[in-house]
């Protein structure tokens, strides 16, 4: 029996010997680099931050688990930065974590509970020393930059996603998304002075990703019934009030300048699209900016630089991800193997 | 101890139990099993039928937890539906889930655990040969009994709360038996358990994972001879209930879980024999239902919840005939299932027709024997809300050889080929967003290669028992994320192909009266690698929860009234996703087991045993499944008596 017992302990050790080794941290902190958010799967705690040295183009993996000695925990679904500090909201371990943009070290680790439920922060967005988190219970927390509390909880729709700033407004889109067959279909708009809801837009069903430009226009992509109904981009005038479907099919929106880069992945074709939309002139600026054979699961696009752009692929969601990089005519000039669902990144001038 | 006991038996003669009669001939068994005796069983002392299947060489459990935990099997690399679970020879189905939890099935009243591959001559339902193997329970409760009273009682108490009551009464005699069982079954489930902060590990209790349950069953058989033939009769009627928190996968930083399901499960079945010298016959029915009831009170819809309830009728019936014609056999089968699943959610009203029908024909020869069958697999799904795929048909041809001991004395060499189809479940094709009706069956295919040496050297026996295989899954029915990483769907995308092997070696030694020491070890390796699509990045990877490598390996040694026990167990590395990289590695582990007992003889045919134990004695921390953290070192103490 003993000597089955050491056959067995070795080959534990045999295999359990080649495990990755943590690697320091750089000098001076973190610069010349991509910061990217890896969302991770549900249920595997293995959302990750992984840093691209934009120099010798070598990847760290598990960055925060390194950097903090503890994980970052599980859906990390939305990472900004605002001042010197590093805003993650972690869906399924339900927190807010916070570090410093230099060293990665977490400052505050805020639990979004509420009466022992776990709220499930979302997006996330910025605004004069305040930061907006919405939250799968149905509220927005704003947190004051100085103080790293939540001042204030605001009651919206069901199922808060998408959050942005257009003048002196906060917009919430209400995607109803865990209510399934009977989604929200409503947009928020909070006055930042009161924090208040002043206004109810209807764009139509499951609201997600929602972005502002600078001509009073917020964009907002209505993902339907995965069915029938399309998911497409409308568009809140915050003026006039008005609402229209602009019928560009959509999964997610960023804003470059005065051009909203429309992410599309159609997952009935698996073929992934990015259409350039000029909102000075309301014009569909490029239908198909990207060759869509380079991507296999388009999960968003980020600005680079001055041209360019970077687009998020999560190879079929559940093998690791690439940032693929594209020039300023829609070429792919590089790509880089990260974590698991790449989602935001941040760029270290 | 002695897993497998039973290959022991077989001997220089085909010996074909059926039931009290046994048919004689010139032919080593060729049944492909491996059994588990009610000693084995004990001596393990599992929580349920899902721990103690660990020990069977080439059976892979997927373990959710410890008592109470979800467990789901996989065999040689195919998936748990590829498996029939057998109680009492009435196959058993869950058409909802595609297979059974073995978690909750409890080993207090099982006489014997047989793992199946290729069945030669038993009249066992057909639906369970065409599977890819088959699991076969025979219970206290329905076996002819010659005794006026038999009793079965045990009581346990164990660590994290765990408290059990079983008892089991049979009036037997020579023609007919009835039985009585019910068990009753708490467990608080707060174990410790350790989780890694980076460097640093720390110790956390489990919570949100209660369980009661309760089962009760009754028996009754009766069997008559008319000239040369014997007629046997059997019923049952079983209920249960099971009421459990769902702790589910450990989340850092948001241990908020208050899931909860209620499980009811009744049966009523019956079974007839017919033995006659050259004609047997075996028919059965079984009508069971099914209640699940899921709540989750801190969901973040519009109501506040999550309140699920289904109900599955499940309705099956078969028959398999035999006919033995100087050296052929001939065997004949069908079975039908209808299942019906209802529930309170937009499901619709989903409805299955399942039909299997079984042509054999085996011819023995001096040095060999052959078999050929054919099988015809039928699934007409319907649903009042949708459209529905086309009826599936399938015929599968099957062939196995198998040499006679006149070839090789203590030796036998055998080969078989198994194709096989599964339905997808009503879950697969039907769970809302995520079902997908246009799925079609999954479908494996089986090559066998292997022998058996058995040995008997004064009071020594050796058994040694070796397979290579070579399978195939097609179609494989996989649930991947769509649209977004919260839209799943379920698709036929995978295809596997599986290359293994095991070696099981078994020894008894009967030192004398008094000392007798058993040891068996084995070791399995299967490569199961994914071969769906040479372009994706987990092209020849291995599939994910499918160890390479497991091993186990059971002691004992009784000396008089006590006996010794030991249990290792070692799962190797394997991967939570099917790319194979390290961060979705999970590394492999090892567990023993030990424990004692002590018999006091009251009387002749009382008996009161105590038996003690440490489960996971060096208190390993791991989780098959990752973040379904299992219980360290724990602790149990079971007094039981028996009479008769």
């Amino acid at each position: 029996m003993n000597s089955i017992k050491y056959i067995l302990v070795a080959l534990v050790f045999l295999t359990a010997c080649k495990k990755e080794e943590a690697e320091p941290l750089p000098e001076g902190g973190y610069s010349k680099g991509i910061l990217v958010l890896n969302e991770g799967l549900f249920q595997l705690n293995n959302s990750s931050l992984s840093w691209i040295d934009l120099e010798t183009e070598d990847v760290r993996q598990n960055l925060f688990l390194n950097t903090n000695n503890r994980p970052l925990g599980d859906t990390g679904n939305d990472m900004i930065v605002y001042g010197n500090k590093i805003y993650i909201t972690v869906t399924g371990s339900s927190t807010v974590e916070i570090l410093d943009k230099s060293s990665l070290k977490s400052i505050k680790q805020i639990p979004f509970n509420y009466n022992g439920q776990a709220q499930e922060p979302r997006n996330i967005t910025t605004h004069q020393g305040k930061v907006f988190v919405s939250s799968f219970d149905g509220y927005v927390s704003a947190i004051d930059t100085s103080s790293l509390q939540i001042t204030k909880r605001i009651k919206v729709g069901r199922n808060p996603e998408g959050v942005c700033i257009s003048n002196n407004s906060l917009f919430v889109a209400n995607s109803g998304g865990l209510d399934n067959g009977n989604p929200d279909t409503t947009v928020f708009e909070i006055d930042l002075s009161s924090l208040v809801v002043v206004d109810t837009f209807v764009v139509g069903a499951n609201p997600g990703s929602i972005c502002a430009d600078d001509y009073n226009n917020v964009y907002v992509v209505k993902r339907g019934d995965y069915g029938a109904n399309p998911s497409e981009v409308v568009r809140i005038n915050t003026v006039d009030k008005s609402v229209v479907n602009l019928g560009i099919p959509a999964t997610s929106l960023t804003m470059i300048d005065h051009q909203l880069y429309i992410s599309h992945y159609d997952y009935n074709t698996s073929s992934s699209a990015v259409a350039i939309y000029n909102c000075s002139d309301q014009t569909m600026q490029n239908p198909s900016f990207i060759n869509n054979q380079d991507i296999s699961t388009l999960y968003g696009v980020s600005p680079y630089q001055s041209n360019q752009l970077i687009c998020f692929d999560a190879m079929n969601f559940t093998n690791s991800g690439y940032l693929r990089f594209y020039n300023s005519s829609g070429q792919l000039t590089n790509s880089i193997n990260v974590g698991l669902n790449p989602n935001s990144i941040i760029h270290y001038e | 101890m002695l897993l497998f006991v039973p290959l022991f038996i077989w001997s220089q003669q085909d010996t074909t139990l059926f039931e009290e009669v046994t048919i004689k001939g010139n032919h080593l068994k060729v049944d492909q099993h491996t059994t588990l005796s009610e000693k084995d069983i004990q001596q393990l002392a599992p929580h349920d039928l899902g721990t103690l299947l660990q020990y069977v060489n080439g059976v892979t459990i997927k373990n959710y937890g410890g008592i109470g935990g979800m467990k789901t099997l996989s065999h040689r690399g195919l998936g748990g539906e590829h498996t029939q679970l057998v109680i009492d020879g009435i196959p058993l189905n869950d058409p909802q889930n595609g297979q059974s939890n073995l978690g909750n099935i409890q080993p207090n009243n099982l006489q014997e655990v047989k793992v199946s591959h290729q069945n030669a001559n038993a009249l066992v339902p057909v639906s369970s040969l065409i599977k890819g193997s088959a699991i076969h329970l025979k219970t206290f409760d329905q076996k002819f009994s010659p005794h006026l009273l038999s009793i079965r009682s045990s009581v346990i108490l164990g660590s994290f709360g765990q408290k059990e009551a079983f008892i089991a009464l049979k009036n037997g005699g020579q023609k007919s038996f009835l039985s009585l069982t019910g068990s009753l079954r708490t467990y608080e489930g707060n174990y410790p358990y350790q989780l890694n902060y980076g460097n640093e590990l720390k110790t956390t209790y489990r919570r949100n994972n209660s369980l009661n349950d309760y089962h009760f069953s009754f028996g009754g058989g009766y069997k008559w001879r008319h000239n040369s033939t014997h007629h046997v009769l059997k019923l049952s009627a079983k209920t249960s209930g099971i009421d459990q928190e769902l702790p589910g996968a450990v989340i850092y930083y948001n241990d908020m879980a208050q899931e909860s399901l209620k499980t009811n499960n009744s049966s009523a079945g019956i079974n007839y024999s017919l033995l006659s010298k050259k004609f047997s016959l075996k028919a059965f029915g079984q009508y069971a239902h099914r209640f699940l009831h899921y709540h989750d009170p801190t969901f973040l819809n519009e109501e506040g919840f999550i309140d699920n309830q289904y109900t599955t009728h499940s309705t099956i019936g078969g028959i398999h005939l035999r006919y033995q014609f100087k050296d052929f056999i001939f065997h004949a089968g069908n079975d039908m299932a209808y299942d019906v699943l209802m529930s309170s959610r937009d499901l619709g009203n989903p409805t299955r027709l399942t039909n299997t029908a079984m042509l054999k024909l085996k011819y023995q020869m001096k040095y060999l024997s052959a078999e050929v069958s054919v099988f015809n697999q039928s699934f007409l799904d319907k649903n009042s809300i949708q459209d529905h795929r086309n009826d599936y048909h399938k015929f599968h041809p099957q062939l196995a050889l198998f040499t006679s001991d006149k070839l090789f004395s203590n030796l036998q060499l055998f080969a078989w080929f198994k194709p096989s189809s599964r339905a997808p479940s009503f879950n697969e094709l039907y769970y809302s967003q995520v079902g997908n009706k246009a799925l079609s069956p999954e479908e494996s295919s089986q090559i066998d290669l292997g022998f058996k040496y058995y040995k008997t050297i004064k009071r020594f026996d050796v058994q040694v028992n070796g397979n290579l295989f070579k399978n195939e899954v097609k179609n494989k029915i996989l649930a991947l994320p769509t649209q977004n990483l919260f839209v799943w769907s379920i698709q036929n995308i995978g295809k596997v192909d599986i290359l293994g092997g095991d070696l099981h070696l078994a020894t008894q030694f009967n030192i004398n009266k008094e000392w007798n020491i058993n040891l068996q070890v084995g070791a399995s390796y299967q490569k199961a690698i994914d071969i769906s699509d040479e372009n994706a990045p987990t092209y020849k990877h291995q599939i994910a929860y499918t160890p390479s490598l497991t091993g186990n390996a059971t002691f004992s040694a009784t000396y008089k009234k006590i006996g010794l026990h030991l249990a290792g167990l070692f799962i190797g590395e394997r991967y939570s996703l099917n790319e194979n990289i390290q961060s979705n590695r999970l590394d492999p582990y090892i567990t023993f087991d030990v424990s004692a007992n002590y018999s006091f003889n009251i009387q002749q045919k009382h008996s009161l045993k105590l038996h003690a134990g440490i489960k996971n004695v060096g208190n390993s921390a791991y989780s098959f499944i990752r973040y379904y953290v299992m219980p360290g070192r724990n602790y149990f103490i079971k007094l039981s008596y028996e009479f008769n």
